[in-house]
């Protein structure tokens, strides 16, 4: 496959964020945001079970699904379980482009403090100008668009 | 009223990513499939605690209880989609590519869905600011990408 059909596929990962986004809104504004989370949460459950007893066949790894390692590994679950009624509030009364860029800066904002402390064992990453400019643009950026 | 909005779009953002990280620790111990599972059960579980706590604070109608959407299923195929090409796509290309075409997709695309969708009028210092945030992340991801090489 050459390269441009893969920048194309990855531009469509992203179309497919949005469009899973506007599915939780479009159930949300039928329902509420927090039937809508839960139905969401319902449904993927099951898709995720089917889909872990179709690979687990080809994993070579046999781990244990039991062995999380420590009950902190399971605050995933517990941090994603708002995700879907942020964004479905932000969509319905924001729209879909406002709310995205308030979700990207929200994950750049946050990876910088995780790399810049070295948190989850990743490499404590040194903060420089660059950074530190780029991390002023995106909280600006953020205040202007709630002007 | 409308900043309490963005400031939880910027609380999902946060989340997203602390979730994306617990999750990849949690997937060293029991495999890549074994942590979307448990990932999701406990999302499971956590939404229908929330659900029941606003019911019984009388805040959502329990008559909408059962009630099913198509886009739910949208929602899931699209879920499952993005993990599985995202597992795909990440090694075959540079993290600032994959970083700025998806931003692109979900720009251009967060941007028809408002006009055509929610008929939302895009106003000038929206795009300004969308601009200034999406240039700020490519600033952070260029320089990221030129102190690993």
């Amino acid at each position: 496959m050459n390269n441009k059909k893969i920048y194309i596929l990855v531009a469509f990962a992203g179309i497919t964020a949005t469009v899973l986004n506007i599915s939780n809104a479009a159930v949300a504004a039928k329902y509420d945001v927090f039937y809508g989370n839960l139905a969401f949460y319902a449904i993927t459950c099951i898709a995720s079970l089917i889909t872990y007893i179709y690979f687990k066949k080809s994993d070579k790894n046999k781990k244990k699904l039991l062995d999380i390692g420590g009950p902190l590994n399971l605050l995933g679950g517990t941090l994603g379980a708002f995700v879907p009624i942020f964004i479905a509030l932000g969509f319905l009364n924001l729209g879909a482009f406002i709310t995205t860029m308030g979700v990207i800066g929200g994950q750049f904002l946050t990876s910088m403090i995780i790399d810049s402390k070295g948190w989850f064992g990743l490499p404590k990453l040194k903060m420089n100008k660059v950074k530190w400019l780029s991390v002023a643009l995106i909280i600006a950026g953020v205040i202007i668009m709630t002007m | 009223m409308e900043n309490i909005y963005l400031l939880l779009s910027l609380c999902a953002g946060c989340f997203i990513v602390l979730q994306r990280n617990v999750n990849m620790r949690l997937a060293k111990n029991v495999g890549l499939v074994g942590s979307n599972l448990i990932n999701y059960l406990i999302g499971g579980i956590f939404a229908g605690l929330i659900y029941f706590a606003v019911s019984c604070l009388g805040m959502v109608n329990k008559v909408h209880f059962g009630g099913f959407h198509y886009a739910l299923i949208i929602a899931a195929v699209c879920g499952i989609t993005i993990v599985l090409l995202s597992n795909w796509l990440v090694p075959k290309v540079t993290a600032i590519a994959f970083t700025v075409f998806t931003l692109i997709g979900q720009c251009t695309s967060s941007l028809i869905f408002d006009i055509i969708i929610y008929k939302k009028e895009i106003t000038m210092t929206n795009v300004i600011g969308a601009v200034i945030v999406i240039i700020g992340v490519m600033l952070y991801n260029w320089d990221h990408r030129k102190e690993e090489s």
